[in-house]
């Protein structure tokens, strides 16, 4: 019992950036470290916030507002723009979109030529090149493009969904979950050659993994013991740890740049809210 | 027509039945379809209308041998009842369905979120419009929470059918089958609105244009305007009817206010329900239920489309259906429910209280190419609690890949009379008031 008691991130207390209570995910720092991005409903509207990460007041991020949903939003490493989900809404139904912005929110465009359902967008380090996930061809699978939304290249071809894409620092690997063996696992790609790596699996739905800045710990979100717990794992898929446990949800993990710290949203205060836990030398 | 639920008038000829069966001893429930005698001990309900309709397979009634594109990318967990296994998304519930009981064998009429929830509603197409606009044949029969209302008047300080929620939608339309219907309008609902931000506002006061356009938030503002409707003692002046300044009394009552005051619930309990929209319209359907209202309706959402309401909207998840349920709505439910069934069986009204939680339909069982899953009228699961329900039920079976019920198939309107005989409303009662049925009673439940 007492285990679920601690938590597991360096022996240390979380602190919370947020707290109004409101449904968070999407968790994305900036590429100085000095915010984060990430997805609310607030009011009943799901949307794009920023907030520092010393803290103070979260704002809306897209300017105007559009009036339809958008979320999952990604920095570019050199922080001029921010990819992210525009769900344009058409009747009852909607359409994922991935567009960008300027960095304060404004000039939002099309990024990527809209085909199908189009999601998490993800840059690469050097900034060259844009990761995300569509259904153009079937079901949701990994494509890479240029920034400007050309030279598309499809990356994952399985019946299972393939998303949750994130880079590795060398821009070598694509960390993403895959239900291809038949429930939900973090796998690795290696983007040039198309190796594929299942690195945990077995053990509970897995989502949304992030790299540590140095490229030797890969953490995901793992639903386990009746909530998610972040999960640390090597590349290789050895040295798998609990990183942030207990009784509440722990999801969306997410390194900072400069290596300092792990943020997640959890909801060990009673709602889920940004959390940060100091990273140990 | 399609009937799924005739509501008549008594006739002579059925009340002369139902004498002559009496006077042979036969009960209600052997004789003919529609009869039926009281089994439960509910003395009120909760229904959790999950707007939009969840999916069967991803929720629990997990198909893990069916073909990849079929089952999901979910796991399966084992539950509290020996053999029973749910989506590796409800750990709280799993823990807790020996509290409950479920229909594997749900199915209705219409793939139609329009249609389907005037059918789930009211157990009758009658008047049903879908997207196409065309209104069913028939007229619009009382939802279910209106039945309720009418054989079980008010008992306390509040009327006797509250809805939790905005009206529900598909598109642009509100759908026809929330209200009294036939019965007047003396038993529609009263609406009450609850949102993280805005707390609880009560639409029918912001219906007076002498209070709009002030949002009507519980404590400042739901305060300062019931003062000034109190002052105006002439209801006529406020332009409401007889019922609704009735409602409106009894709303704006210190018992109402007190009922509505989420904030005295210690914070333990709140999050136990979850700070969602949903969690805590849970919460405040307990506190509606501890006073004793025949009949709550917590609405999940006002729109069908988890995107429509700007991201907080409804199970139709036509596309991004397993991130959606993984990120929020599996969570979200398997934490409101469980802590309700929790705090129900502890305060000791789970006895006495129903609780169902269910959708106007399922979902498709071939997962499309948008990794979302599409209407699904042939197959769903409902969840049954309290109210003299068995816990750890599960009635009726689907096939290997939840496309359709293999046995114990049931509708709405089989539903309906099974809420009436747990309310122990019988056939005879009902045909008096003018609400006739002509549902299976699922005493296999009991």
């Amino acid at each position: 019992m007492m285990i679920w008691l601690l938590v597991f991130c360096c022996g240390q207390e979380s602190r919370a950036l947020t707290n109004d209570g409101a449904w968070k995910g999407h968790l994305q720092w900036w590429p100085d470290s000095s915010q984060l991005l990430y997805s609310r409903i607030k009011t009943g509207k799901l949307e794009v916030a920023v907030i520092g990460s010393k803290g103070g007041e979260s704002r809306s991020l897209i300017k105007p507002y559009p009036g339809t949903p958008h979320f999952d939003a990604h920095p570019a490493p050199n922080g001029s723009r921010i990819a992210y989900v525009h769900d344009i809404l058409q009747g009852t139904d909607g359409k994922l979109n991935i567009y960008a912005c300027k960095a304060d929110g404004t000039a939002a465009e099309p990024l990527i030529p809209h085909k199908a359902f189009e999601e998490s967008p993800r840059w690469s380090p050097d900034g060259k090149t844009i990761a995300w996930v569509s259904t153009r061809d079937g079901n949701q699978e990994l494509y890479v493009s240029l920034p400007d939304g050309s030279d598309i290249r499809r990356l994952t071809n399985h019946p299972a969904p393939d998303h949750h894409p994130a880079w590795s620092p060398d821009g070598r690997f694509l960390a993403f979950t895959s239900a291809r063996s038949g429930t939900e696992a973090v796998h690795t790609l290696e983007v040039a050659t198309g190796t594929l790596r299942k690195l945990a699996g077995g053990k509970g739905l897995e989502a949304w993994p992030a790299w540590s800045r140095d490229g030797k710990r890969i953490a995901f979100a793992r639903h386990q013991h009746g909530s998610f717990d972040i999960v640390g794992i090597r590349p290789d898929g050895t040295g798998e740890h609990l990183l942030v446990g207990g009784p509440d949800h722990a999801t969306f993990p997410a390194f900072s740049p400069d290596g300092t710290t792990l943020a997640c949203i959890s909801d060990r205060s009673g709602a889920p809210e940004v959390h940060l836990f100091n990273l140990s030398p | 027509m399609l009937n799924l639920g005739a509501i008549n008038a008594p006739t002579r000829r059925s009340i002369l039945t139902l004498g002559a069966c009496a006077a042979l001893g036969l009960s209600w429930r052997h004789m003919a379809k529609g009869l039926y005698t009281p089994l439960g001990t509910a003395k009120r309900v909760v229904l959790l209308w999950l707007w939009g309709g969840p999916s069967q397979l991803d929720t629990f009634d997990p198909k893990p041998m069916a073909p990849e594109a079929i089952r999901g990318p979910f796991g399966t967990i084992q539950t509290r009842i020996t053999g029973i296994r749910y989506s590796e998304l409800f750990p709280r519930l799993a823990e807790r369905n020996d509290q409950f009981a479920l229909v594997r064998s749900m199915r209705t009429h219409s793939n139609d979120h329009g249609v389907a929830g005037t059918i789930g509603l009211t157990g009758s197409i009658g008047g049903a419009v879908g997207l196409n606009g065309i209104a069913q044949a028939g007229s619009t029969r009382p939802a279910l929470g209106s039945t309720v209302a009418r054989a079980l008047p008010a008992r306390g300080q509040l009327p006797p059918f509250l809805v939790l929620g905005g009206k529900l939608h598909q598109g642009k339309k509100a759908i026809i089958g929330e209200g009294g219907g036939p019965l007047g309008p003396a038993y529609n609902p009263f609406r009450i609105n609850y949102g993280l931000d805005e707390g609880i506002s009560l639409p029918d006061l912001e219906l007076n244009p002498a209070l709009k356009p002030e949002r009507l938030a519980y404590r400042d503002g739901l305060r300062s305007a019931i003062d000034r409707v109190a002052a105006q003692a002439d209801s006529q002046s406020l332009g409401l009817d007889a019922h609704r300044a009735r409602a409106l009394a009894l709303l704006t009552g210190p018992s109402a206010l007190k009922a509505f005051d989420l904030a005295s619930e210690r914070p333990q309990t709140r999050a136990a329900y979850g700070h969602t929209r949903f969690g805590q319209a849970c919460l405040l359907a307990r506190r509606l239920v501890e006073r004793d209202v025949p009949f709550v309706q917590v609405n999940w959402s006002d729109h069908v489309e988890a995107e429509e309401d700007a991201g907080d909207g409804g199970w139709d998840h036509h596309y991004r259906n397993f991130t959606l349920m993984a990120d929020r709505h599996a969570p979200w439910l398997d934490r409101a429910v469980s802590a309700l069934l929790d705090d129900l069986a502890g305060r000791g009204l789970l006895d006495s209280t129903l609780v169902i939680a269910m959708g106007e339909f399922g979902r498709a069982p071939k997962i499309n190419d948008k990794a979302g899953r599409d209407h699904w009228e042939h197959c769903y699961t409902a969840l049954l609690a309290g109210g003299g329900v068995r816990g750890g039920t599960v009635l009726g079976s689907s096939d290997a890949t939840a496309s359709f019920p293999v046995d114990h198939a049931a509708t709405p309107v089989d539903l309906a009379a099974t809420v009436h005989a747990a309310l122990g409303l019988t056939s005879e009662s009902l045909v008096n008031l003018g609400i006739g049925t002509s549902g299976r009673v699922m005493d296999e439940l009991f």
